[in-house]
């Protein structure tokens, strides 16, 4: 069979949800066999609805017309049954988003894989097959991996896994949704590296989903760019079509502006002091010293950054800061008063006070509430800041207003949001309690690039206008030299 | 198994528990009043399923005898489904030294084996509801709380949670507002397939003589009384015995169907 033969080849596809969005209007590309294409875009430009037509695994009520043919097949028009037992998984793999949502947190990874292996129809490899797969896709330690639980892996080391489980079944085609996201650098590397092994293998037959430009740079053949559901440009990934990728993504990017802030009206201050942190390592049970006489503070006003690398201990020390971990040695101060002795009446205030805003907001909200419900929970828990004369529903909308969402976000559920809007609306939340610090563990990484910046103006102007202070955490540099007053460096549990 | 069997499951059902609702209004006769004039009769006009060793009409026997089983299978459940929620809740929310103590307390139930136990304490209780209960509830409650755990376990790891402990919500207030409705659907498939067991349980016990004493109109109890009768008049085993698959698979068939209708872990069998 040729390469054209075993190809997509897309035909004025146009994709609509049933909530009226037009998700794909009127698309027509080829995708050739033996080469990488890169469909890139930003979030809502359309490209996972491409992914998952191509697939033919459109969300039900997804209403699509045009034509999707593969080797002489009609992918819309094939029954799900057939696809199932001929396709998926077999002549088609995929490396998924959100690595830690795609594997069973109750199988041990050499166990997914044969299962991988089984799925796909191929004949059972033993130990020794596995374990030289493992070593391709960059672990130096296989034996290990193949008997660890998904929990036991660090993010990056899942989406490894996740490109060797992907060669496990041997597919003629691989699709990969996104899988560098919210990645740090050095584990960047290694993913991309790990792709193009993957792509190599698969004979080059590979479809790559990102707005990871980077990325798609330096792996893809061909390039795919998707604006609002619109081809903008499409071909061999030449200089050319570089420029052109690369100047629709400055467009986006907006300059970043330090501002100085209004001086506080009253103070508030976090601190750590001298924390050190032990974890026990579910391996070995030996203790790790996670944390080592971390000192840093926090207070209002002012803008603190933290870099570290993934591992550097950034969340932990976070999570000690705001009192769900208590701390082997050191203590946190609020105010001057260490927090774990805080007495029960006064932990309200100090959660009132201290607001964080975590890294994924697609996990912030409880699934089975609407925005609405989730942010009116705040005056049930502390009712001390219902204000007379205003009503829960006056409060909640002024805090929307602030964090730049209208009200009709209330009546939405999380999965109905996309992440720009889910982190504004946890913004939102947080604010609801008049906080003076807030806690931003790297709140832009989920993010994409159009994204981070108006996420970053977000903060500069509550911080501007209300004087809170505020600890940025990130792995990017750049970010914080742009952000904060003081950078501090996490190195190997050491703040320096 | 398609959709259709589904439906099908779910009428039987609704029809087995109505009837034993308003067995007093349908009932043509007494159930508990013999006549040994016309005891073992083949089904007749008179007697649409015929009569029992005692002369007794099988119809309104039939009509009352799902009553004690449905009853005792969902009381039994409910209460299982109760404790083992609560222990299981509390093991995976705190963790720590709590899920060791529960976790082991739980091992230790789910370790019994499961008839012989209840013949057990039925033996050492007396024969009887009360026994019954007991037996079905300290068999059956440490499946449901090892399922929990570990439901609870990934979910209270989950960022939102964490986001809600930042927000000063209390542990009661999370597990209350927050954990326990995700636990619903969960909850309902594995209540729905622990009811088919618990009618077994049930029936099985009640044959023995252990459970439902007579003259209560029991399924189970039926058959054990017709066992002497059975080259004379089969039907008295047949039919009661038809009753009790007839509600055991439409109680599992709904379960499954519920099952993938929520979209619950696969693990549910407990």
């Amino acid at each position: 069979m040729t390469a054209q033969e075993n190809g997509f080849a897309v035909h004025d596809l146009t994709v609509c949800y049933p909530n009226g969005v037009r998700a794909l209007n009127g698309v027509s590309a080829t995708f050739p066999a033996g080469e990488v294409t890169a469909i890139i875009g930003e979030s809502g430009s359309g490209k996972s609805t491409l992914g998952q037509a191509l697939y033919g695994a459109l969300p039900a009520g997804a209403q699509a017309s045009g034509s999707i043919r593969f080797a002489g097949m009609d992918v819309l028009a094939c029954p799900q049954a057939i696809l199932r037992t001929q396709y998926w998984g077999k002549q088609w793999g995929i490396v998924p988003q959100l690595p830690r949502a795609a594997l069973s947190p109750v199988h041990r990874i050499g166990r997914q894989l044969a299962d991988v292996r089984r799925g796909a129809g191929r004949p059972p490899w033993d130990a020794a097959a596995y374990i030289s797969l493992l070593e391709r896709f960059g672990f130096d330690d296989p034996q290990r991996i193949l008997h660890a639980y998904p929990h036991e892996l660090s993010g990056g080391m899942l989406q490894r896994v996740l490109c060797a489980m992907a060669d496990a079944g041997e597919p003629s085609w691989i699709l990969a949704d996104e899988p560098t996201k919210g990645l740090d650098p050095a584990v960047w590397q290694m993913v991309a590296e790990e792709l193009s092994c993957l792509a190599a293998r698969a004979g080059g037959s590979f479809l790559l989903i990102t707005h990871d430009l980077p990325l798609a740079r330096r792996l893809a053949d061909r390039v795919v760019v998707l604006q609002a559901g619109q081809i903008v440009t499409q071909g061999r990934a030449d200089e050319a079509v570089n420029a052109q990728v690369e100047e629709s993504a400055h467009t986006a990017k907006r300059e970043v502006r330090r501002v100085d802030p209004v001086p506080p009206k009253d103070h508030a201050v976090l601190a750590a002091e001298g924390v050190t942190k032990y974890m026990r390592d579910r391996r070995s049970g030996a203790q790790m010293r996670v944390l080592t006489d971390c000192s840093l503070t926090v207070d209002t006003g002012r803008a603190v950054g933290l870099e570290g690398q993934s591992g550097a201990g950034k969340s932990t020390l976070v999570r000690i800061l705001l009192g769900l971990l208590p701390t082997d040695d050191g203590t946190v101060r609020w105010n001057g008063r260490d927090i774990a002795a805080l007495p029960r009446a006064d932990a309200p205030a100090f959660h009132r006070d201290v607001q964080l805003v975590a890294q994924n907001p697609e996990q912030a909200f409880d699934p089975r509430r609407s925005i609405g419900m989730s942010l009116a929970e705040v005056f049930a828990v502390h009712p001390i800041l219902l204000r007379a004369g205003r009503t829960k529903r006056e409060q909640v909308i002024d805090a929307l207003s602030a964090a730049e969402l209208t009200e009709h976000i209330l009546a939405r559920y999380p999965h109905e949001l996309s992440g720009g809007e889910l982190q504004r609306a946890a913004i939102a939340r947080a604010l609801l309690t008049k906080p003076r610090i807030l806690l931003l563990d790297e709140p832009t990484t989920m993010l994409d690039i159009s994204l981070q910046a108006q996420i970053l103006d977000l903060f500069l102007r509550l911080r501007t206008e209300r004087g809170l202070g505020m600890l940025l955490i990130s792995h990017e540099h750049a970010l914080l030299r742009d952000f904060a007053d003081t950078i501090h460096l996490l190195e190997a549990g050491r703040v320096l | 198994m398609d959709r259709m069997t589904g439906y099908a499951a779910l009428l039987v059902l609704a029809g087995i528990v109505l009837s034993g609702i308003f067995a007093p209004q349908l009932a043509p006769m007494n159930p508990f009043e013999p006549n040994m004039a016309i005891r073992l009769q083949p089904p007749s006009m008179a007697h649409l399923l015929g009569t029992d060793a005692l002369g007794r009409d099988l119809l309104s026997r039939m009509l009352y005898g799902g009553r004690s089983a449905l009853l005792l299978s969902l009381v039994s459940t409910l209460l299982a489904l109760g404790i083992g929620t609560l222990v299981g809740m509390l093991a995976g929310y705190f963790g720590g030294r709590t899920d060791a103590a529960l976790t082991t307390l739980t091992n230790i139930f789910q370790g019994i084996p499961g008839i012989s136990f209840m013949v057990a304490v039925a033996g050492f209780v007396g024969p009887g509801v009360t026994g019954l209960l007991l037996a079905l509830v300290a068999g059956s409650w440490a499946g449901f709380s090892r399922i929990v755990r570990a439901e609870v376990m990934q979910r209270a790891a989950e960022p939102y949670v964490e986001q809600l402990r930042v927000l000063g919500c209390s542990d009661g207030r999370i597990i209350l507002f927050h954990l326990l409705p995700a636990l619903g659907g969960t909850l309902l498939v594995l209540g729905t397939l622990r009811l088919g067991r618990g009618v077994l349980a049930v029936a099985g016990l009640s044959f023995l003589g252990l459970g439902v004493q007579p003259p209560t109109p029991d399924w189970s109890t039926m058959i054990s009384d017709a066992m002497l009768y059975y080259r004379q008049a089969p039907h008295l085993i047949i039919v009661p015995g038809a009753a009790i698959i007839l509600l055991v698979s439409s109680l599992n068939l709904v379960g499954q169907m519920l099952h993938r209708r929520l979209d619950v872990r696969q693990e549910v069998r407990g």
